[in-house]
């Protein structure tokens, strides 16, 4: 086969939860741009709607979308069941629910929880009960979307000029959740193996334009690229991932930063 | 300083949750043998209590059993506050508790949601928690040193092969919870050391390996030992080394580490 045809996604389907969050719109487009059928799940109508309006404009239209709100067995059930009825076979999942975050540190426990709940305990709801229609038709891939704080601690020194900042990622529950997601990709691989499917993590650096110019050129600084993340790069790793390209990869997690976390 | 001195826990205050039985019992027996005044915070009172006259008696330190229940928020609050009111600082912080999920009966792969919901509540949601509240106490101290229990299963998958000859245990291998937890817990590490950090506040997590017990299978330790390179289970003995030197200021300028105890098992 043509190398560059083991990258394509035609005829394949993909689900991606929560995609308002960061990465998601940028991981839609470049999934359905390579051919996949992709389909959006996610807990905040209005939002998911806008972000199909916006992709259809762009000409990567998504295939559907569906309610979902992350953290209780029976939502993930009833959402593998209408995926099972509507598509009968599922090709990808895009676990992307981690984006919720609450600022500061002083939080107090039923905020964490809230926080967990949605973003930890949704996540292997997810994967368990949608990772069971994979399971069941012996290939598939999961992705789950990370960022760089899975990998590294926040620098302090990066918000020196953006101060008002610094409670937005010093965040209590931040690094935990993103990192969860470093072993459970090993984790999922393991189980996911037996039945010909795999799992990997994307641990993205911040995307050009969504943060504050301070912050940004903070980053670049300690980037080898000296650049931050644009569209495509986050959607060139996820099409990777997704695709047959990556069959051999299992249970990794890609640094897509431009070399901030290599040094 | 005579290097040796690093090591001394005398005149600091150390609590420790979960500190009375596997690995949390040797946790305890090394701020003991470093000399800390210890406050040894468990579910259950009366064996910890037990355990820490033994420890008074035998190496001559102050062991005080307070009651908690990771579970339970208000006692979490008021286990540190007692901590607080009789010593008024807390120097150490060794994290060594967990609750085992119930839930109601799935395994491996197939762990039920009550047994993902009580693990995520009571092991990350109650341990977060409970971190931060001592972090608030050593930020205004401006010092203090927290170590918390990460494990091996938070750095690696599973290696199917050690449950050869096991098939329900090699079915449980495979859960999703505590791999999370752990894996998260790696990655927070680094996250609050860089926060807490610019108050002189240090945190570390020790990773260990599989602990030999007397309810260990023996076809289970044999597999198991051929994927360690010392060729064997963790013994009681294996975490008391990292312990005081995590806890004192021997380790005074490590933070945000992720320290595999096991053997090599996470080395090849």
């Amino acid at each position: 086969m043509n190398i560059l045809e083991q990258f394509s996604l035609k005829g394949k389907n993909a689900l991606i939860t929560c995609p308002e969050y960061p990465y998601g719109k940028e991981i839609a487009a470049g999934l359905c741009s390579a051919g996949a059928c992709v389909y959006l799940a996610g807990p905040n109508a209005e939002a998911m709607n806008q972000l199909a309006a916006s992709l259809k404009e762009s000409g990567t239209p998504v295939s559907g979308c569906y309610a979902y709100e992350p953290g209780t067995e029976a939502a993930a059930v009833a959402l593998a069941d209408t995926i099972k009825k509507d598509l009968n076979t599922l090709d990808i999942l895009v676990e992307n629910s981690t984006g919720l975050r609450k600022e500061g540190w002083s939080h107090s426990f039923e905020d964490i929880y809230e926080i967990l709940q949605f973003a930890q305990l949704g996540v292997m709801l997810t994967v368990q009960k949608l990772g069971e229609i994979m399971a069941a038709q012996g290939h598939g891939s999961v992705l789950l979307i990370s960022d760089y704080a899975a990998l590294v601690g926040c620098d302090p020194y990066n918000y020196k000029d953006c101060p008002e900042d610094t409670t937005k990622d010093f965040s209590l529950e931040y690094g935990y959740l993103k990192g969860s997601f470093v072993n459970y990709a090993r984790q999922a691989a393991g189980y996911l193996g037996s039945a010909g499917c795999r799992c990997n993590c994307i641990a993205y650096g911040p995307l050009a334009g969504t943060r504050p110019e301070a912050f940004e050129n903070a980053f670049i600084r300690h980037s080898h690229l000296k650049r931050l993340a644009g569209p495509e790069d986050v959607a060139a790793a996820a099409v990777f991932f997704a695709s047959d390209a990556s069959r051999f990869i299992t249970g990794t997690t890609l640094a897509v930063d431009g070399g901030y976390t290599a040094k | 300083m005579n290097t040796f001195d690093l090591f001394s826990l005398k005149g600091k205050t150390a609590l420790i949750t979960g500190g009375r039985a596997m690995y949390g019992k040797g946790a305890t027996c090394a701020l003991a043998d470093a000399g800390a005044d210890i406050f040894l915070a468990s579910h259950s009172l009366k064996p910890a209590q037990e355990f820490a006259e033994e420890l008074k008696r035998d190496k001559g330190v102050s062991v005080e059993a307070l009651s908690f229940e990771l579970g339970n928020v208000d006692s979490i609050r008021a286990m540190i506050q007692a901590v607080l009111d009789k010593a008024g600082r807390i120097d150490v912080f060794v994290n060594s508790s967990r609750i085992i999920p119930q839930g109601d009966g799935g395994n491996g792969w197939f762990e039920d949601a009550r047994q993902m919901e009580e693990g995520v509540r009571m092991n990350s949601a109650a341990s977060l928690y409970m971190t931060s509240l001592v972090g608030e106490q050593m930020i205004k101290q401006k010092s203090g040193s927290i170590v918390t229990f990460g494990s091996m299963m938070g750095l690696i998958g599973v290696e199917k092969h050690n449950y050869d000859g096991n098939p329900s245990m090699a079915e449980g291998a495979f859960g999703h919870i505590y791999a999370m937890d752990k894996s998260g817990l790696t990655a927070w590490v680094r996250h609050a050391a860089s926060y807490y950090g610019q108050y002189g506040v240090r945190i570390n997590a020790v990773c260990p390996g599989g602990l030999k017990s007397p309810r260990t299978n023996p076809v289970f330790e044999k597999e198991y030992s051929k994927h360690t390179q010392l060729g064997r289970l963790a013994n009681d003995d294996d975490i008391k080394g990292i312990i005081a030197f995590l806890a004192s200021d021997a380790s005074a300028y490590l933070t945000g580490l992720s320290i595999p105890v096991d053997g090599g098992y996470t080395c090849i």
